[in-house]
């Protein structure tokens, strides 16, 4: 699976192909910084002919990855829950 | 035989007392008192029908914003993180297997759940000797962190909405 994002100038290849998942989160911030000042998006640089050199790629496993940590827990876990309740619980 | 236990500070030489794994044996034998009166642990000690089952110690601290969990850095500003640490939690050989860990765990929360209403706390945070360890507190509710397998968080907000500590006023 991939996923793609524009700045819509030439920037250098920021990721191999083997990145790891910290690396990859590196390169999206370091894309987004870039983001406000760039105001590269326009009809003439339509999202879908995004500059080759800023398509980030990642590997099924490592979206994987990224989207369990990004679906962490949103209240306390059942385990939590049995260890508050207490013996008599 | 009572379930239930008894937790006190340490205030005074503690009893003799083994888990199974020296070290803990040897800092509440040698430390811990002196950890409970310099200020850099508070030491409690869990006693069942007159018996000592086991000991936990908990330390104010920080965790340092981009190695905390993604949830317990979320919406926190990039500054380090309050939290209470669990420094230490050891049960006794002979109390082992009927649930003292978790009972531990649970006080362990409660007390850090009302320390957060006088101190800011985001979370209760322990870093586990070895895998093993981890996942006993996994076990009982913690999360491991995402980048730190051995070391897991609980945040103070879930307590709270578990209604921790409402008991223990």
């Amino acid at each position: 699976m991939s996923s793609m994002a524009t700045t819509g100038k030439q920037t250098t290849p920021r990721l191999r192909r083997e990145a790891s998942l910290d690396e990859v989160i590196d390169a999206v911030n370091e894309l987004a910084a870039e983001w406000p000042s760039a105001g590269r998006l326009s009809p003439s640089k339509p999202l879908d002919a995004p500059d080759p050199s800023a398509v980030i790629t990642y590997s099924e496993e490592e979206y994987d990855a990224l989207m369990k940590r990004l679906e962490a827990p949103p209240a306390p876990n059942e385990r939590l829950r049995r260890t508050m309740l207490g013996p008599g619980g | 035989m009572s379930d239930t236990l008894t937790v006190a500070v340490l205030d005074a030489p503690p009893p003799a007392f083994c888990c199974g794994r020296e070290e803990l044996d040897r800092w509440l034998e040698h430390h811990g008192l002196q950890a409970t009166r310099s200020g850099s642990a508070r030491v409690y000690l869990a006693h069942r029908d007159g018996q000592l089952v086991g000991y936990f110690a908990l330390s104010a601290g920080a965790v340092e914003h981009d190695s905390a969990g993604i949830r317990t850095r979320k919406g926190m500003s990039r500054h380090p993180v309050p939290a209470v640490l669990l420094a230490r939690l050891a049960v006794a050989e002979e109390a082992k297997g009927q649930g003292v860990g978790r009972e531990l765990v649970r006080w362990a929360a409660d007390l850090t759940v009302r320390a957060a209403r006088l101190v800011a706390v985001r979370a209760l945070v322990v870093d586990a000797l070895d895998g093993e360890v981890a996942e006993f507190y996994a076990k009982v509710g913690f999360t491991p962190n995402e980048a730190n397998p051995l070391r897991l968080e609980v945040l103070v907000k879930d307590l709270e909405a578990l209604g921790s500590a409402q008991t223990a006023e």
